[in-house]
Protein backbone atom coordinates (compact mmCIF):
# COMPACT_ATOMS: atom_id res chain seq x y z
CA UNK A 1 0.00 0.00 0.00
CA UNK A 2 1.38 3.40 -0.94
CA UNK A 3 2.12 5.71 1.95
CA UNK A 4 0.05 8.88 2.13
CA UNK A 5 2.69 11.60 2.26
CA UNK A 6 0.16 14.16 3.33
CA UNK A 7 0.00 12.42 6.65
CA UNK A 8 3.71 13.03 7.31
CA UNK A 9 5.32 16.21 8.39
CA UNK A 10 9.07 16.67 8.34
CA UNK A 11 10.46 19.37 10.54
CA UNK A 12 13.94 20.65 9.75
CA UNK A 13 15.54 23.29 11.97
CA UNK A 14 18.84 25.12 11.64
CA UNK A 15 20.30 27.42 14.30
CA UNK A 16 17.19 27.36 16.44
CA UNK A 17 17.91 27.77 20.15
CA UNK A 18 20.77 25.39 21.03
CA UNK A 19 19.95 23.23 17.97
CA UNK A 20 22.50 23.63 15.17
CA UNK A 21 20.71 21.29 12.80
CA UNK A 22 17.98 18.72 13.36
CA UNK A 23 15.38 16.91 11.29
CA UNK A 24 12.37 15.19 12.82
CA UNK A 25 9.42 13.42 11.34
CA UNK A 26 6.04 14.08 12.89
CA UNK A 27 3.42 11.44 12.24
CA UNK A 28 -0.31 11.23 12.92
CA UNK A 29 -0.79 10.04 16.50
CA UNK A 30 1.28 10.80 19.55
CA UNK A 31 4.80 12.01 18.86
CA UNK A 32 6.97 11.98 21.95
CA UNK A 33 10.13 14.08 21.67
CA UNK A 34 12.62 13.10 24.30
CA UNK A 35 15.86 14.85 25.22
CA UNK A 36 17.88 15.80 28.30
CA UNK A 37 17.67 19.24 29.92
CA UNK A 38 18.82 22.28 27.86
CA UNK A 39 19.04 20.22 24.68
CA UNK A 40 16.49 22.30 22.72
CA UNK A 41 13.07 20.68 23.20
CA UNK A 42 11.26 23.97 23.90
CA UNK A 43 13.27 25.73 21.16
CA UNK A 44 12.15 23.05 18.75
CA UNK A 45 8.51 23.64 19.72
CA UNK A 46 8.95 27.42 19.45
CA UNK A 47 10.51 26.99 16.01
CA UNK A 48 7.62 24.83 14.89
CA UNK A 49 4.98 27.27 16.24
CA UNK A 50 6.51 30.00 14.06
CA UNK A 51 5.08 28.11 11.08
CA UNK A 52 1.47 28.66 12.17
CA UNK A 53 1.55 31.56 14.63
CA UNK A 54 3.60 34.69 15.25
CA UNK A 55 3.12 34.69 19.01
CA UNK A 56 6.71 33.71 19.80
CA UNK A 57 9.08 36.60 19.00
CA UNK A 58 11.68 35.66 16.33
CA UNK A 59 14.43 36.65 18.81
CA UNK A 60 13.30 33.77 21.05
CA UNK A 61 13.76 31.30 18.21
CA UNK A 62 17.07 32.14 16.51
CA UNK A 63 20.19 30.84 18.26
CA UNK A 64 21.77 33.62 20.33
CA UNK A 65 25.20 33.23 18.70
CA UNK A 66 23.92 33.05 15.10
CA UNK A 67 22.89 35.70 12.58
CA UNK A 68 20.77 33.38 10.46
CA UNK A 69 18.54 30.41 11.06
CA UNK A 70 15.76 28.48 9.38
CA UNK A 71 12.73 26.35 10.03
CA UNK A 72 11.58 24.12 7.18
CA UNK A 73 8.41 22.07 7.19
CA UNK A 74 7.55 19.55 4.52
CA UNK A 75 3.86 18.92 4.60
CA UNK A 76 1.30 17.77 2.05
CA UNK A 77 4.00 17.43 -0.61
CA UNK A 78 5.12 21.04 -0.21
CA UNK A 79 8.02 22.67 1.51
CA UNK A 80 7.54 25.73 3.75
CA UNK A 81 10.66 27.68 4.76
CA UNK A 82 10.84 30.37 7.39
CA UNK A 83 14.11 32.29 7.67
CA UNK A 84 15.37 34.19 10.69
CA UNK A 85 17.89 36.97 10.33
CA UNK A 86 19.63 39.11 12.92
CA UNK A 87 19.84 42.75 11.82
CA UNK A 88 22.83 45.03 12.54
CA UNK A 89 20.82 46.59 15.38
CA UNK A 90 20.52 43.18 17.04
CA UNK A 91 16.82 42.57 16.43
CA UNK A 92 15.68 39.41 14.69
CA UNK A 93 13.30 39.40 11.74
CA UNK A 94 11.43 36.41 10.35
CA UNK A 95 10.26 35.95 6.77
CA UNK A 96 8.59 33.18 4.85
CA UNK A 97 5.22 31.51 4.42
CA UNK A 98 3.02 29.99 7.10
CA UNK A 99 1.55 26.50 6.93
CA UNK A 100 -1.89 26.38 5.22
CA UNK A 101 -3.76 25.89 8.51
CA UNK A 102 -1.88 28.71 10.25
CA UNK A 103 -3.87 30.67 12.80
CA UNK A 104 -2.23 32.86 15.43
CA UNK A 105 -4.86 31.75 17.98
CA UNK A 106 -3.53 28.20 17.79
CA UNK A 107 -0.66 29.15 20.08
CA UNK A 108 -3.15 29.94 22.87
CA UNK A 109 -5.42 26.97 22.26
CA UNK A 110 -3.11 24.20 21.03
CA UNK A 111 0.35 24.81 22.50
CA UNK A 112 0.52 23.95 26.21
CA UNK A 113 3.73 25.31 27.70
CA UNK A 114 4.46 25.69 31.36
CA UNK A 115 5.66 29.28 31.04
CA UNK A 116 2.88 30.71 28.86
CA UNK A 117 -0.87 30.81 28.26
CA UNK A 118 -3.51 28.86 30.08
CA UNK A 119 -1.12 26.48 31.88
CA UNK A 120 0.90 29.37 33.21
CA UNK A 121 -2.26 31.23 34.26
CA UNK A 122 -3.91 28.33 36.05
CA UNK A 123 -0.78 27.05 37.73
CA UNK A 124 -0.34 30.61 38.95
CA UNK A 125 -3.87 30.54 40.41
CA UNK A 126 -5.44 32.78 37.76
CA UNK A 127 -9.12 32.22 37.12
CA UNK A 128 -10.44 35.01 34.85
CA UNK A 129 -10.62 34.04 31.18
CA UNK A 130 -12.30 37.02 29.56
CA UNK A 131 -9.20 38.08 27.63
CA UNK A 132 -8.53 34.48 26.61
CA UNK A 133 -12.03 34.17 25.09
CA UNK A 134 -11.79 37.66 23.62
CA UNK A 135 -8.69 36.58 21.69
CA UNK A 136 -10.03 33.22 20.59
CA UNK A 137 -13.52 34.39 19.59
CA UNK A 138 -12.24 37.58 17.93
CA UNK A 139 -14.38 39.41 20.49
CA UNK A 140 -11.26 41.45 21.14
CA UNK A 141 -11.51 42.89 17.63
CA UNK A 142 -15.03 44.12 18.38
CA UNK A 143 -14.01 45.61 21.72
CA UNK A 144 -10.98 47.20 20.03
CA UNK A 145 -13.16 48.85 17.36
CA UNK A 146 -15.59 49.94 20.05
CA UNK A 147 -12.84 51.46 22.18
CA UNK A 148 -11.22 53.17 19.18
CA UNK A 149 -14.62 54.67 18.22
CA UNK A 150 -15.05 55.88 21.81
CA UNK A 151 -11.51 57.29 21.77
CA UNK A 152 -12.29 59.30 18.61
CA UNK A 153 -15.58 60.51 20.14
CA UNK A 154 -13.63 61.65 23.21
CA UNK A 155 -11.06 63.43 21.05
CA UNK A 156 -13.75 65.18 19.00
CA UNK A 157 -15.69 66.16 22.12
CA UNK A 158 -12.54 67.57 23.71
CA UNK A 159 -11.89 69.50 20.52
CA UNK A 160 -15.41 70.97 20.50
CA UNK A 161 -14.83 72.12 24.07
CA UNK A 162 -11.38 73.47 23.27
CA UNK A 163 -10.27 77.10 22.84
CA UNK A 164 -10.46 76.74 19.05
CA UNK A 165 -14.25 76.54 19.32
CA UNK A 166 -14.57 78.93 22.27
CA UNK A 167 -15.03 81.95 20.03
CA UNK A 168 -17.97 80.21 18.40
CA UNK A 169 -19.65 79.97 21.79
CA UNK A 170 -19.54 83.79 22.00
CA UNK A 171 -21.16 84.20 18.56
CA UNK A 172 -24.82 84.52 19.72
CA UNK A 173 -23.81 87.21 22.22
CA UNK A 174 -21.74 89.04 19.58
CA UNK A 175 -24.65 88.96 17.11
CA UNK A 176 -27.03 90.33 19.76
CA UNK A 177 -24.54 93.07 20.59
CA UNK A 178 -24.12 93.92 16.91
CA UNK A 179 -27.90 94.06 16.41
CA UNK A 180 -28.12 96.49 19.34
CA UNK A 181 -25.36 98.61 17.84
CA UNK A 182 -27.16 98.70 14.47
CA UNK A 183 -30.35 99.79 16.27
CA UNK A 184 -28.57 102.52 18.20
CA UNK A 185 -26.90 103.73 15.02
CA UNK A 186 -30.26 103.92 13.25
CA UNK A 187 -31.67 105.91 16.15
CA UNK A 188 -28.71 108.31 16.17
CA UNK A 189 -28.94 108.77 12.39
CA UNK A 190 -32.68 109.49 12.63
CA UNK A 191 -32.11 112.06 15.36
CA UNK A 192 -29.32 113.74 13.36
CA UNK A 193 -31.55 113.80 10.26
CA UNK A 194 -34.37 115.32 12.37
CA UNK A 195 -32.12 118.03 13.75
CA UNK A 196 -30.70 118.85 10.32
CA UNK A 197 -34.14 118.95 8.75
CA UNK A 198 -35.40 121.27 11.46
CA UNK A 199 -32.39 123.57 10.98
CA UNK A 200 -32.82 123.59 7.24
CA UNK A 201 -36.45 124.62 7.52
CA UNK A 202 -35.41 127.42 9.88
CA UNK A 203 -32.84 128.58 7.31
CA UNK A 204 -35.46 128.38 4.57
CA UNK A 205 -37.82 130.38 6.71
CA UNK A 206 -35.16 133.05 7.31
CA UNK A 207 -34.35 133.11 3.59
CA UNK A 208 -38.02 133.64 2.75
CA UNK A 209 -38.40 136.43 5.29
CA UNK A 210 -35.27 138.10 4.01
CA UNK A 211 -36.48 137.77 0.40
CA UNK A 212 -39.88 139.22 1.27
CA UNK A 213 -38.25 142.16 3.04
CA UNK A 214 -35.93 142.71 0.10
CA UNK A 215 -38.93 142.87 -2.25
CA UNK A 216 -40.63 145.37 0.10
CA UNK A 217 -37.46 147.45 0.17
CA UNK A 218 -37.28 147.45 -3.63
CA UNK A 219 -40.92 148.54 -3.88
CA UNK A 220 -40.34 151.29 -1.33
CA UNK A 221 -37.28 152.57 -3.18
CA UNK A 222 -39.29 152.58 -6.43
CA UNK A 223 -42.04 154.51 -4.72
CA UNK A 224 -39.57 157.09 -3.38
CA UNK A 225 -38.06 157.41 -6.80
CA UNK A 226 -41.54 158.11 -8.24
CA UNK A 227 -42.19 160.72 -5.52
CA UNK A 228 -38.84 162.44 -6.21
CA UNK A 229 -39.63 162.43 -9.90
CA UNK A 230 -43.07 163.88 -9.17
CA UNK A 231 -41.51 166.57 -6.92
CA UNK A 232 -38.97 167.50 -9.59
CA UNK A 233 -41.72 167.68 -12.22
CA UNK A 234 -43.72 169.95 -9.95
CA UNK A 235 -40.64 172.12 -9.35
CA UNK A 236 -40.04 172.37 -13.10
CA UNK A 237 -43.72 173.19 -13.60
CA UNK A 238 -43.45 175.97 -10.94
CA UNK A 239 -40.37 177.38 -12.70
CA UNK A 240 -42.15 177.33 -16.03
CA UNK A 241 -45.17 179.07 -14.54
CA UNK A 242 -42.86 181.65 -12.94
CA UNK A 243 -41.22 182.23 -16.32
CA UNK A 244 -44.65 182.67 -17.91
CA UNK A 245 -45.58 185.10 -15.15
CA UNK A 246 -42.61 187.36 -15.85
CA UNK A 247 -43.69 187.57 -19.44
CA UNK A 248 -47.25 188.30 -18.55
CA UNK A 249 -48.84 191.62 -17.45
CA UNK A 250 -49.31 191.50 -13.80
CA UNK A 251 -52.86 192.84 -14.07
CA UNK A 252 -53.93 190.50 -16.65
CA UNK A 253 -56.33 187.78 -15.88
CA UNK A 254 -53.85 185.21 -17.15
CA UNK A 255 -51.33 186.37 -14.56
CA UNK A 256 -53.79 185.64 -11.83
CA UNK A 257 -54.37 182.23 -13.24
CA UNK A 258 -50.60 181.60 -13.44
CA UNK A 259 -50.18 182.71 -9.82
CA UNK A 260 -52.90 180.28 -8.81
CA UNK A 261 -51.08 177.58 -10.76
CA UNK A 262 -47.83 178.43 -8.96
CA UNK A 263 -49.59 178.26 -5.59
CA UNK A 264 -51.16 174.93 -6.51
CA UNK A 265 -47.79 173.60 -7.60
CA UNK A 266 -46.19 174.72 -4.32
CA UNK A 267 -48.91 172.97 -2.33
CA UNK A 268 -48.47 169.85 -4.32
CA UNK A 269 -44.70 170.10 -3.82
CA UNK A 270 -45.14 170.48 -0.07
CA UNK A 271 -47.50 167.55 -0.03
CA UNK A 272 -45.14 165.42 -2.13
CA UNK A 273 -42.24 166.57 0.03
CA UNK A 274 -44.11 165.50 3.14
CA UNK A 275 -45.00 162.23 1.53
CA UNK A 276 -41.40 161.80 0.45
CA UNK A 277 -40.16 162.40 3.96
CA UNK A 278 -42.67 159.98 5.35
CA UNK A 279 -41.82 157.25 2.83
CA UNK A 280 -38.10 157.89 3.27
CA UNK A 281 -38.51 157.22 6.99
CA UNK A 282 -40.45 154.11 6.13
CA UNK A 283 -37.68 153.02 3.73
CA UNK A 284 -35.15 153.46 6.49
CA UNK A 285 -37.31 151.26 8.71
CA UNK A 286 -37.59 148.60 6.01
CA UNK A 287 -33.81 148.75 5.42
CA UNK A 288 -33.18 148.29 9.10
CA UNK A 289 -35.56 145.35 9.20
CA UNK A 290 -33.92 143.85 6.12
CA UNK A 291 -30.48 144.20 7.62
CA UNK A 292 -31.73 142.59 10.77
CA UNK A 293 -33.19 139.69 8.79
CA UNK A 294 -29.94 139.38 6.81
CA UNK A 295 -28.00 139.11 10.05
CA UNK A 296 -30.49 136.57 11.36
CA UNK A 297 -30.12 134.58 8.12
CA UNK A 298 -26.32 134.67 8.30
CA UNK A 299 -26.48 133.67 11.94
CA UNK A 300 -28.81 130.77 11.14
CA UNK A 301 -26.54 129.67 8.32
CA UNK A 302 -23.50 129.61 10.51
CA UNK A 303 -25.34 128.45 13.59
CA UNK A 304 -24.24 125.10 15.10
CA UNK A 305 -27.25 122.86 15.52
CA UNK A 306 -27.75 122.24 19.16
CA UNK A 307 -26.95 118.61 20.16
CA UNK A 308 -25.80 117.72 16.63
CA UNK A 309 -22.13 117.52 17.59
CA UNK A 310 -22.82 115.18 20.45
CA UNK A 311 -24.94 113.00 18.21
CA UNK A 312 -22.34 112.97 15.43
CA UNK A 313 -19.63 111.99 17.91
CA UNK A 314 -21.92 109.24 19.19
CA UNK A 315 -22.50 108.08 15.59
CA UNK A 316 -18.76 107.92 14.93
CA UNK A 317 -18.28 105.91 18.10
CA UNK A 318 -21.09 103.54 17.10
CA UNK A 319 -19.62 103.06 13.62
CA UNK A 320 -16.24 102.16 15.10
CA UNK A 321 -17.88 99.75 17.55
CA UNK A 322 -19.85 98.16 14.69
CA UNK A 323 -16.68 97.62 12.64
CA UNK A 324 -14.95 96.02 15.62
CA UNK A 325 -17.98 93.86 16.37
CA UNK A 326 -18.28 92.75 12.74
CA UNK A 327 -14.61 91.80 12.76
CA UNK A 328 -15.11 89.87 15.99
CA UNK A 329 -18.07 88.03 14.43
CA UNK A 330 -16.04 87.23 11.32
CA UNK A 331 -13.31 85.85 13.55
CA UNK A 332 -15.82 83.83 15.54
CA UNK A 333 -17.54 82.57 12.41
CA UNK A 334 -14.44 81.40 10.61
CA UNK A 335 -11.24 79.65 11.52
CA UNK A 336 -8.12 81.65 10.67
CA UNK A 337 -6.74 80.96 7.20
CA UNK A 338 -3.55 79.63 8.73
CA UNK A 339 -5.38 77.12 10.94
CA UNK A 340 -3.72 73.80 10.01
CA UNK A 341 -6.92 71.77 10.24
CA UNK A 342 -9.88 74.03 9.48
CA UNK A 343 -8.21 77.03 7.78
CA UNK A 344 -10.89 79.40 6.43
CA UNK A 345 -13.86 77.14 7.22
CA UNK A 346 -16.97 78.38 8.98
CA UNK A 347 -16.93 77.36 12.63
CA UNK A 348 -20.64 76.55 12.57
CA UNK A 349 -20.10 74.14 9.66
CA UNK A 350 -17.13 72.45 11.28
CA UNK A 351 -19.09 72.14 14.49
CA UNK A 352 -22.08 70.57 12.72
CA UNK A 353 -19.76 68.25 10.82
CA UNK A 354 -18.06 67.17 14.04
CA UNK A 355 -21.41 66.58 15.75
CA UNK A 356 -22.48 64.34 12.87
CA UNK A 357 -19.21 62.39 13.14
CA UNK A 358 -19.81 61.90 16.85
CA UNK A 359 -23.37 60.76 16.16
CA UNK A 360 -22.16 58.13 13.69
CA UNK A 361 -19.26 56.97 15.86
CA UNK A 362 -21.59 56.54 18.85
CA UNK A 363 -23.84 54.32 16.73
CA UNK A 364 -20.83 52.32 15.53
CA UNK A 365 -19.60 52.00 19.11
CA UNK A 366 -22.99 50.70 20.22
CA UNK A 367 -23.15 48.29 17.26
CA UNK A 368 -19.71 46.80 17.97
CA UNK A 369 -20.35 46.62 21.72
CA UNK A 370 -23.52 44.67 21.10
CA UNK A 371 -21.74 42.37 18.67
CA UNK A 372 -18.96 41.89 21.22
CA UNK A 373 -21.47 40.90 23.90
CA UNK A 374 -23.27 38.49 21.57
CA UNK A 375 -20.02 36.96 20.38
CA UNK A 376 -18.61 36.55 23.89
CA UNK A 377 -21.83 35.10 25.26
CA UNK A 378 -22.05 32.62 22.41
CA UNK A 379 -18.34 31.75 22.76
CA UNK A 380 -18.72 31.14 26.48
CA UNK A 381 -21.74 28.86 26.02
CA UNK A 382 -19.95 26.75 23.39
CA UNK A 383 -16.74 26.75 25.41
CA UNK A 384 -18.53 25.59 28.57
CA UNK A 385 -20.30 22.88 26.57
CA UNK A 386 -16.95 21.55 25.29
CA UNK A 387 -15.30 21.72 28.73
CA UNK A 388 -18.21 19.85 30.20
CA UNK A 389 -18.10 17.18 27.52
CA UNK A 390 -14.35 16.65 27.96
CA UNK A 391 -14.70 16.22 31.72
CA UNK A 392 -17.60 13.86 31.23
CA UNK A 393 -15.81 11.78 28.61
CA UNK A 394 -12.52 11.69 30.53
CA UNK A 395 -14.39 10.45 33.62
CA UNK A 396 -11.91 12.18 35.89
CA UNK A 397 -12.35 11.37 39.52
CA UNK A 398 -12.92 14.19 41.92
CA UNK A 399 -14.54 16.65 39.47
CA UNK A 400 -18.22 17.24 38.90
CA UNK A 401 -18.07 20.28 36.71
CA UNK A 402 -15.75 23.00 35.47
CA UNK A 403 -17.20 26.12 33.88
CA UNK A 404 -16.84 29.82 33.22
CA UNK A 405 -19.39 32.08 34.94
CA UNK A 406 -20.96 35.22 33.46
CA UNK A 407 -17.85 37.23 34.30
CA UNK A 408 -15.63 34.61 32.64
CA UNK A 409 -14.36 33.41 36.01
CA UNK A 410 -13.35 29.75 36.09
CA UNK A 411 -15.09 27.52 38.65
CA UNK A 412 -14.17 24.00 39.62
CA UNK A 413 -16.94 22.01 41.29
CA UNK A 414 -15.98 18.92 43.24
CA UNK A 415 -18.00 15.74 43.28
CA UNK A 416 -19.59 16.79 46.54
CA UNK A 417 -20.84 19.99 44.90
CA UNK A 418 -18.33 22.23 46.67
CA UNK A 419 -16.60 24.89 44.58
CA UNK A 420 -12.86 24.82 45.00
CA UNK A 421 -10.71 27.93 44.41
CA UNK A 422 -8.30 27.35 41.52
CA UNK A 423 -5.23 28.20 43.57
CA UNK A 424 -6.01 25.41 46.03
CA UNK A 425 -5.99 22.65 43.37
CA UNK A 426 -3.02 20.29 43.29
CA UNK A 427 -0.36 20.87 40.63
CA UNK A 428 -1.57 17.83 38.75
CA UNK A 429 -5.20 18.97 38.89
CA UNK A 430 -4.25 22.43 37.69
CA UNK A 431 -2.54 20.88 34.68
CA UNK A 432 -5.55 18.67 33.95
CA UNK A 433 -7.91 21.64 34.11
CA UNK A 434 -5.52 23.66 31.91
CA UNK A 435 -5.30 20.98 29.23
CA UNK A 436 -9.05 20.43 29.18
CA UNK A 437 -9.66 24.15 28.89
CA UNK A 438 -7.22 24.32 25.98
CA UNK A 439 -8.71 21.32 24.27
CA UNK A 440 -12.20 22.83 24.70
CA UNK A 441 -10.89 26.10 23.27
CA UNK A 442 -9.40 24.28 20.30
CA UNK A 443 -12.64 22.41 19.65
CA UNK A 444 -14.71 25.57 20.05
CA UNK A 445 -12.62 27.97 18.00
CA UNK A 446 -10.13 25.95 15.94
CA UNK A 447 -11.86 22.64 15.26
CA UNK A 448 -9.80 21.96 12.11
CA UNK A 449 -6.37 22.80 13.50
CA UNK A 450 -4.48 19.47 13.33
CA UNK A 451 -1.91 19.83 16.15
CA UNK A 452 -1.91 19.79 19.92
CA UNK A 453 1.44 20.31 21.62
CA UNK A 454 2.36 19.64 25.25
CA UNK A 455 5.78 20.94 26.14
CA UNK A 456 7.43 19.45 29.21
CA UNK A 457 4.37 19.18 31.41
CA UNK A 458 5.21 15.79 32.80
CA UNK A 459 7.42 16.90 35.66
CA UNK A 460 4.64 17.67 38.10
CA UNK A 461 2.03 15.44 36.55
CA UNK A 462 0.61 12.16 37.72
CA UNK A 463 1.96 9.90 34.86
CA UNK A 464 -1.16 7.76 34.55
CA UNK A 465 -3.50 10.78 34.45
CA UNK A 466 -1.19 12.48 31.95
CA UNK A 467 -1.31 9.44 29.69
CA UNK A 468 -5.08 9.27 30.07
CA UNK A 469 -5.45 12.92 29.07
CA UNK A 470 -2.99 12.68 26.17
CA UNK A 471 -4.79 9.62 24.80
CA UNK A 472 -8.05 11.51 25.00
CA UNK A 473 -6.47 14.41 23.11
CA UNK A 474 -5.20 11.97 20.52
CA UNK A 475 -8.76 10.80 19.85
CA UNK A 476 -9.74 14.33 18.94
CA UNK A 477 -6.60 15.78 17.27
CA UNK A 478 -4.64 14.19 14.37
CA UNK A 479 -1.15 15.14 15.60
CA UNK A 480 -0.18 15.28 19.27
CA UNK A 481 3.37 16.35 20.10
CA UNK A 482 4.65 15.78 23.62
CA UNK A 483 8.12 16.75 24.79
CA UNK A 484 9.56 14.88 27.69
CA UNK A 485 12.70 15.05 29.75
CA UNK A 486 15.05 12.08 29.65
CA UNK A 487 18.53 11.46 30.94
CA UNK A 488 19.21 8.90 28.22
CA UNK A 489 20.38 9.39 24.65
CA UNK A 490 22.92 11.54 22.86
CA UNK A 491 21.57 14.91 23.92
CA UNK A 492 19.77 15.53 20.63
CA UNK A 493 15.97 15.31 20.70
CA UNK A 494 14.59 12.09 19.31
CA UNK A 495 11.03 11.11 18.46
CA UNK A 496 9.10 8.03 19.34
CA UNK A 497 5.63 7.43 18.04
CA UNK A 498 2.46 6.05 19.53
CA UNK A 499 -0.05 5.71 16.75
CA UNK B 1 -36.80 35.92 7.94
CA UNK B 2 -36.54 37.09 11.51
CA UNK B 3 -33.74 39.55 12.01
CA UNK B 4 -31.84 39.85 15.22
CA UNK B 5 -31.69 43.12 17.09
CA UNK B 6 -28.09 43.59 16.13
CA UNK B 7 -28.74 43.02 12.45
CA UNK B 8 -31.57 45.53 12.54
CA UNK B 9 -29.29 47.98 14.29
CA UNK B 10 -26.62 47.33 11.67
CA UNK B 11 -29.04 48.42 8.97
CA UNK B 12 -29.64 51.63 10.90
CA UNK B 13 -25.94 52.51 11.00
CA UNK B 14 -24.76 53.61 7.55
CA UNK B 15 -21.70 51.80 6.14
CA UNK B 16 -21.34 49.63 9.25
CA UNK B 17 -21.16 46.34 7.32
CA UNK B 18 -18.48 47.79 5.06
CA UNK B 19 -16.61 49.15 8.08
CA UNK B 20 -16.92 45.84 9.94
CA UNK B 21 -15.38 43.90 7.04
CA UNK B 22 -12.52 46.34 6.71
CA UNK B 23 -11.61 46.80 10.39
CA UNK B 24 -11.78 43.08 11.10
CA UNK B 25 -9.51 42.53 8.10
CA UNK B 26 -7.03 45.02 9.54
CA UNK B 27 -7.12 43.47 13.02
CA UNK B 28 -6.75 39.94 11.67
CA UNK B 29 -3.53 41.04 10.00
CA UNK B 30 -2.32 42.88 13.09
CA UNK B 31 -4.50 42.89 16.20
CA UNK B 32 -2.52 45.85 17.61
CA UNK B 33 -3.01 48.11 14.60
CA UNK B 34 -5.39 50.54 16.30
CA UNK B 35 -4.04 53.42 14.21
CA UNK B 36 -5.32 51.83 11.01
CA UNK B 37 -8.70 51.13 12.67
CA UNK B 38 -8.85 54.74 13.79
CA UNK B 39 -7.97 55.92 10.30
CA UNK B 40 -10.79 53.82 8.81
CA UNK B 41 -13.37 54.95 11.36
CA UNK B 42 -12.39 58.58 10.84
CA UNK B 43 -12.67 58.16 7.08
CA UNK B 44 -16.16 56.70 7.30
CA UNK B 45 -17.25 59.22 9.96
CA UNK B 46 -16.17 62.03 7.60
CA UNK B 47 -18.01 60.36 4.71
CA UNK B 48 -21.19 60.01 6.78
CA UNK B 49 -20.91 63.60 7.96
CA UNK B 50 -20.41 64.94 4.43
CA UNK B 51 -23.32 62.95 2.99
CA UNK B 52 -25.66 63.67 5.89
CA UNK B 53 -24.68 67.36 5.68
CA UNK B 54 -25.34 67.63 1.96
CA UNK B 55 -28.75 66.01 2.41
CA UNK B 56 -29.87 68.30 5.20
Amino acid sequence: MQRDTRQRLVLDLKNVGPLKQIQLEIKPGINIIRAPNASGKTSLIRGFTSMFSDQVPPAHILALDEVQGRVTVQYGGKSYVKSFRRTPSGSVVASGPMLPFADHRAFDACVAMAETGVVHKITGGGSIFREYLENLSYGKYYSTVSSVAQEIVNELSRELASQRFERFESLPLLVTELTNLYLRREQAEARIAGLRSSHESEVQDATKKKGDKKAELTRQEAMLSELRKELNNEKEKEQQLKSFLELTDDSAKVAAQIKNGISDSKRRQEKTQKELSKESRRLAGIKAEFEKLERQYQDKLSEKVKGLNTLETELQRLNKAIILKEEAIQQAEKFPEDDPKYGGQLVVEVRKETMRKIEWLNKVNEYFQEKYMRRMTSAKIRFNRNINRAFRELELKGFENVFLDQNFGLHVVRENGVRQPIETLSASEKLTVSLILMLAAKETFLPDFPFFILDELTLSYDPSRFKHVVNYVRQRVPYVIVTSLTSEGTGKPTVTYEV
Amino acid sequence: MFKTRSENKGEAVPYVSEVETQVLGVLRKNSEDKEKVKELLEKYAARYSAEAGSGS
